[in-house]
């Protein structure tokens, strides 16, 4: 289920926000949970199975951890800073594993049969290919939920929570649906408070409510009608110079009010059952770097690589090679967890590259000296150019437009196709649109701190907006689903 | 607490708003996302229907849902919604003025249109490419080889001694580029997928013959449009060019045919246009007229394909168009017509509108498998389809098999029988697809085991049908016909098959009508949202229930009317016939006592007649009048309904080759927006004179193309009378509302004169006389005959009598002994009663 769908937000948003205030305090987080695998399930119903296994590990982990008879546990309090214990170690590398399993098989497994048939074809074994063997269903959210799972099992593991008795409680926590299946990934110790005591206010529903009509907004109003730019663009078979720039760019407006639409979404329902989840996006096309991006754009994935992997693999600590391997390693594994594919590989290995190079040429202080607007645009430039290679469907196809976009292709007539289709002034007014909100406005969060009559007006109008063109609508793709 | 939580819990802490700000903002949402559905529910119950959302306990019934049924029931959810509803119009209209299309059709400039997906196979990547190739055939698990498929048919064409020609139709854009994007405004060159000649020359190298119309068309182009401008096809221009330019590929006709032509027009918004989904009464889009050089047979009778021809074209909507009535561009005058003038001999045709990589394959095959010989002397095969299908169509494999010996006469035969779903195929999401109809296959299995291919509407006029929420394990109640017997008709729609080619040797069949008894996963429907009202059950034979309390019915001296509910009055004759069992054939003489044998058998006489008038070249159109208590039984006076013995006679006719016009499915359908009989009286309406007429002149505006038309006037007016049933009511009168048909304006309007030169001939009972004659008969100039005569444009000859419809008429017309001189359709009306109740019988009577 997605938000941007009549189902949920006629139908399966007005129940599940009845039921969760009707129902007494205690059972919320049961009606929560049922309400949350609904939506998950949704999508194909076996798969609430496997979220439910990845949540029983981890739960059970996250008792062993503290407790030498989980059955029974005595006390649970967050352990005692020291070295672990072999059945700590045990079960805190039974839910990594778990984890990482699931992920594994279900992300990676088609990949490595078409690496094999790659392979095979290569070597001239065209008879040797897997062309019927058993293709592996992406579960939704999985890349989210693992994650969210896993960090539970750390964070108790290091002392920095303490674990849920009650397996409905923890059961929510995985499930919950706001940022169930596209984020923002919510680290458990980040919300374990809340898990336990959280407050329902009248102005925190009514900030919900604005986030969600300015997600809603961003979402239906601009991701889509750029996304149909990028699409038109990156599906042609022939494409001029001009055109794959207005692409490129397209499809970095599109992720971008796509998923920060999506989190701001998510941001606004969580607020309307009473959770607050931190930010997620930070205006991160208003970044002078590549360095700045990334503490601007998909925050919790940043912070999740940095505290689980950058800094246990030694971070900044262990002398320069070693930062510049582990950010390489980090960005890396940072885009095969989009997914598996050769083009997410260079997509991370772009942004590990450059945010090396500026930790090398920091010293010399010379891209300081560059005027903002010209390091916004640099920095915005670099990231369009990592984009194709996220958005173009495998890697020949992205070294193709990136040689249109800088014309070292010759130019197919049909190329001129695309400017019938692109420059209509639906297309180009939605394009303008796009850039005035990403340069010309603040943030979800700060236009939603202070909600005077006239900004509350502005968010029901954009919503009532929103859901008249949702309604007319059916291109209405979530980026980060397939993540 | 970690600093990022602290951070956001801070931020939402110093949260300013003020109370009531914040109870709007609060109410605002919640009203708009709960008034929203219950709305829908309030409006769905309004209209009768039984809402979407009631079915979610249905989802769950038999365990987990599957993710299709999940999809399904959110895509009616959608397509139910009463806010796209009335949006869809206005923003659409909005993003047109915007230069912005839908996802179907991109708008390109001087207000002409492209569909999408032809677009972008033009604009696209490779086709050939086998990564790509791989790549579609894993994600949509089709398949993708169009070169292989290609060269499989050849060969099985070939075996049979058929060569095949192979036509791919280039898309819109690449003839008018520059109608799509001015940086061509400057370049008249087509333009053409660079993979194009590859394929060609692969297919060359295999020995497929292939021709390619784009020259044709280019050379077309520069004086006359090629293609339409509000629709994905080309212009009747175009189909003239490309069978010219075939000709010398046809060979030599063994029966050479003197074609002849009519001119004709035609104006239409096209179906890009309808795609866009525009609001009603829009000016954005202009209608578009065309010019259509009709083929007519020596006879005068339009083109009509010949199974038994040599030349096969098999094809999408492109050889459908200017052929199929129901795509909206005019009949008679598509590719096979115009190829048959070239040719000058019989052409066939099996076309289906859609998926052209496959459909007309699997037709082809699905032929044979029932044992029709499609192929038999044939010697070549044109297979003409449109080019974007290269790279998005599905090439599966079809293996054409052997004829199948033919169906056993009782698999033939039209039959009503309780059936459940074992398989449905997924009707077309209204949108998804360019056409505005669509054809849905299931199998059923009867009671006793029995598997039947059935066919029937999953779409209609852009809007899912009833039928296409069926689903495996309902029940239906159905009223099937021989598929053979609608192919002619439907064969063309797009059809959405089931993938198991094992159905294709089940005995096919059209359902003619459907009732869901029982779903497997919800409770039974209310009736009110079923599409057509009919009986709960349908019976195969006559209803004992009904035949009893008819015979309980008293009698009334010198009145035979039955009083029912309402005022409704019915004919006790007419009910008779309706408690009576079969009627005809061999249980002819036991059902007419009082007549002798050789006049008891209706259908004899019926073939009699159609022979006497097939041996003269002229078109029978039969038109059994449904009784009144048949479309209105829940006003007879109980509650037995009656049986559907006519229904399985006028099956029966069909069979034997007469031209039925179908008025009970057509009553039946709009019985509830008008009284289509009258109250107290044995005949039908105005209203049901209207819906006839209007059948009739479709029936007969196709089989006699290209008429000169006369502009005739109609002013309504109400009458009140008191009909020859009113004896049960005391006389009672009723008001209706007649339409007078008349020529001439002014004081000088007078009432259309039937012409007895006119090529059509009404003959009937007084229903052709009741609203025209006057007297007894209510008013002139408002019956029958003034309202065909009204929507033909000329005047049609009649002989109407008072008396028998059945033998009287005939001896009539034998008596004016002319031998139908200047006839070419005859419609013979009459009551459905006449068929067991006729005093006189059913004498055959030598014209």
């Amino acid at each position: 289920m997605v938000f941007s769908s009549h189902l949920f937000i006629f139908y399966f948003l007005p129940l599940a926000l009845g039921a969760y205030y009707l129902v007494p305090r205690q059972l919320r987080h049961l009606v929560l949970t049922l309400f949350s695998y609904l939506f998950y399930g949704w999508s194909n119903p076996a798969f609430m199975l496997l979220m439910l296994v990845s949540t029983a590990i981890d739960y059970f982990c996250g008792l062993i951890i503290v407790s030498p008879t989980p059955w029974r546990p005595a006390s649970l309090v967050p352990l005692a800073p020291g070295p672990r214990g072999p059945r700590q170690k045990l079960a805190l590398w039974t839910s990594i594993c778990a984890n990482l399993g699931l992920l594994a098989f279900f992300k990676y497994g088609n990949f490595g049969i078409d690496a094999y048939n790659d392979l095979m074809v290569g070597l001239g074994f065209d008879s040797a290919v897997w062309d019927h063997f058993w293709r592996i269903t992406l579960p939704l959210g999985i890349s989210f939920y693992t994650f969210q799972s896993m960090s539970y099992s750390i964070d108790i593991y290091r002392g920095e929570a303490t674990p849920l008795r009650n397996p409905v409680d923890f059961a929510c926590y995985v499930a919950m649906f706001p940022q169930l299946v596209a984020g923002p990934i919510i680290r458990y110790h980040e919300v374990a408070r809340q898990m336990r005591e959280r407050s329902h206010t009248l102005e925190r529903f009514a900030r919900g409510v604005a986030f969600f009509a300015l997600g809603m907004a961003k979402k239906v109003l601009l991701a889509n009608p750029c996304g149909k730019i990028a699409d038109t663009v990156f599906d042609a078979g022939a494409r001029g110079l001009l055109d794959s720039w207005y692409g490129a760019f397209a499809y970095g407006f599109q992720i971008y009010f796509d998923f920060s639409g999506y989190s701001d979404m998510a941001v606004g329902l969580g607020l309307m059952l009473g959770f607050v989840f931190p930010k997620n996006f930070d205006s991160p096309y208003h970044s002078r770097s590549i360095t700045e991006f990334w503490q601007r754009w998909h925050l919790s994935l940043s912070f999740f690589l940095r505290d689980y992997l950058y800094i246990p693999l030694g971070g900044n600590r262990k002398g320069q090679a070693r930062t510049y391997a582990n950010l390489a390693i980090v960005m890396l594994l940072g885009g095969l967890w989009h997914g598996a594919s050769w083009n997410f590989v260079v997509w991370g290995g772009i942004h590990g590259g450059v945010l090396a190079l500026e930790r090398a040429l920091a010293p010399r202080r010379w891209l300081e000296r560059l005027p903002a607007a010209l390091r916004v645009a640099l920095t915005f430039t670099i990231t369009t150019i990592a984009w194709v290679f996220f958005r173009a469907a495998d890697l020949p196809a992205a070294l193709d437009f990136l040689g249109a976009m800088f014309a070292i292709k010759a130019t197919d007539p049909r190329a001129d196709l695309l400017a019938g289709l692109l420059y209509q002034p639906y297309y180009l007014l939605a394009f303008a649109l796009a850039a005035a909100v990403i340069w010309g406005c603040r943030d979800s969060w700060h236009f939603t701190r202070v909600l005077t009559p006239l900004r509350a007006a502005c968010c029901l109008a954009l919503l009532l907006l929103a859901l008249a063109a949702l309604t007319t609508q059916s291109y209405n793709p979530f980026i980060y689903f397939i993540f | 607490m970690h600093h990022r939580e602290q951070a956001a819990l801070e931020d939402i802490q110093t949260t300013r708003i003020s109370r009531a700000t914040a109870w709007t903002l609060v109410l605002g949402f919640l009203g708009l996302i709960c008034v929203v559905p219950l709305v829908q529910v309030a409006l769905d119950l309004r209209r009768g229907q039984r809402p979407v959302a009631a079915e979610t306990t249905a989802l769950v019934q038999n365990g987990l849902p599957k993710p299709a049924q999940l999809r399904d029931f959110e895509t009616r959810l959608e397509n139910r919604d009463f806010l796209r509803e009335h949006l869809l119009g206005p923003s659409q209209a909005l993003l047109l003025r915007l230069g912005a299309g839908n996802e179907r059709c991109w708008v390109g400039r001087d207000g002409w249109l492209f569909y999408r997906d032809a677009v972008e196979y033009l604009g696209g990547p490779s086709f050939l490419d086998p990564v790509r190739m791989r790549a579609r055939a894993q994600s949509q698990g089709l398949a993708t080889d169009s070169v292989a498929a290609i060269t499989a048919f050849r060969d099985q064409l070939a075996a049979r001694k058929i060569e095949l020609l192979v036509v791919p139709i280039p898309v819109k854009a690449a003839l008018y580029p520059d109608r799509l994007s001015g940086r061509f405004a400057d370049k008249a060159r087509p333009l053409v997928h660079p993979d194009l000649a590859i394929w060609r020359e692969r297919l060359a190298a295999e020995g497929v013959r292939v021709f390619d119309p784009l020259p044709v068309l280019a050379a077309l182009r520069d004086h006359k449009p090629a293609y339409l401008r509000t629709d994905t096809h080309w212009s009747p221009a175009a189909v003239e060019a490309l069978a010219a330019a075939l000709g010398p590929q046809l060979g030599q006709a063994r029966q050479p045919i003197a074609w002849g032509q009519a001119e004709a027009q035609v104006e239409n918004l096209g179906d890009l246009a309808q795609m866009l989904r525009l609001p009603a009464g829009q000016r954005s889009v202009q209608a578009e007229r065309v010019a259509l050089r009709q083929v007519l047979a020596p006879d005068g009778s339009p083109f009509k394909p010949d199974p038994n021809a040599e030349i096969l074209v098999l094809g999408d909507s492109f050889c459908n168009i200017y052929s199929m009535a129901a795509l909206g561009w005019g009949e008679h005058a598509g590719l096979a017509e115009q190829l048959a003038l070239v040719f000058g001999g019989a052409v066939d045709r099996l076309a289906i509108n859609d998926g052209g990589a496959h459909s007309g394959r699997e037709a082809l095959a699905r032929e044979l498998a029932s044992g029709h010989d499609r192929l038999a002397g044939k010697r070549l095969v044109i297979w003409a389809f449109a080019e974007r299908e290269l790279s998005l169509g599905d090439w599966r494999a079809v293996t054409l098999p052997d004829v199948a010996p033919p169906l056993a006469v009782t698999e033939l035969a039209a039959r009503t029988l309780e059936a459940r779903i074992v398989a449905a195929a997924s009707a077309p999401r209204p949108g998804s697809v360019p056409y505005p109809d669509g054809i849905i296959a299931l199998v059923v299995a009867s009671g006793t085991g029995e598997r039947l291919l059935t066919y029937t509407w999953g779409l209609r006029d852009h809007q899912a049908t009833e039928a296409a929420s069926w689903r495996p394990g309902d029940s239906l109640a159905l009223e099937l016909v021989p598929w053979r017997e609608q192919q002619a008709a439907l064969g063309g729609f797009q059809r959405s098959e089931l993938a198991d080619a094992a159905t294709l040797s089940l005995p096919a069949y059209w359902i003619k009508r459907a009732t869901r008894i029982q779903t497997g996963e919800s409770p039974a429907p209310s009736q009110a949202e079923k599409p057509v009202p009919v009986p709960a059950k349908v019976q195969s034979t006559a209803s004992p229930l009904f035949a009893a309390a008819v015979a309980a019915l008293p009698e009334r001296e010198g009145c035979a009317a039955v009083l029912g509910k309402n005022g409704w009055c019915y004919f006790l004759p007419e009910l008779q016939h309706l408690a009576s069992g079969r009627y005809w054939a061999e249980a002819a003489p036991a059902s007419h006592p009082g007549l002798a044998a050789e006049v008891a058998d209706p259908r004899a006489a019926i073939l009699d007649f159609k022979r006497q008038l097939d041996d003269r070249g002229i078109q029978l159109l039969l038109v059994p009048v449904p009784a009144k208590a048949t479309i209105y039984p829940e006003h007879l006076p109980f509650t037995a309904k009656p049986g559907q013995m006519d229904g399985a006679f006028i099956a029966q006719l069909r069979r034997d080759g007469v031209e039925v016009v179908d008025l009970e499915g057509l009553f039946q359908a709009h019985r509830d927006k008008a009284d289509l009989y009258l109250h107290t009286d044995t005949h039908w309406s105005p209203a049901g004179i209207d819906l006839t007429a209007q059948a009739l002149a479709a029936k007969i505006g196709s089989l006699l193309p290209g008429r000169p038309a006369t502009e005739l006037k109609s002013t309504e007016h109400t009458i009140e009378l008191s009909g020859d049933l009113a004896c049960a009511v005391d006389g009672a009168k009723e008001q209706v509302v007649v339409t007078r048909v008349v020529v001439g304006g002014g004081k000088r309007a007078k009432p259309l004169a039937p012409d007895r030169d006119s090529p059509v001939l009404l003959m009937g009972d007084s229903h052709t006389l009741v609203f025209h004659a006057g007297e007894d008969l209510f008013a002139t100039g408002a019956g029958l005959p003034d309202q065909l005569a009204l929507r033909l444009g000329y005047a049609v000859d009649l002989l109407g009598v008072r008396g028998s419809g059945a033998t009287t008429v005939r001896l009539d017309l034998m008596r004016r002994g002319d031998q139908c001189q200047g006839k070419k359709v005859v419609v013979w009306v009459f009551t459905v009663r006449e068929l067991t109740q006729s005093a006189q019988g059913w004498a055959r009577v030598s014209l």
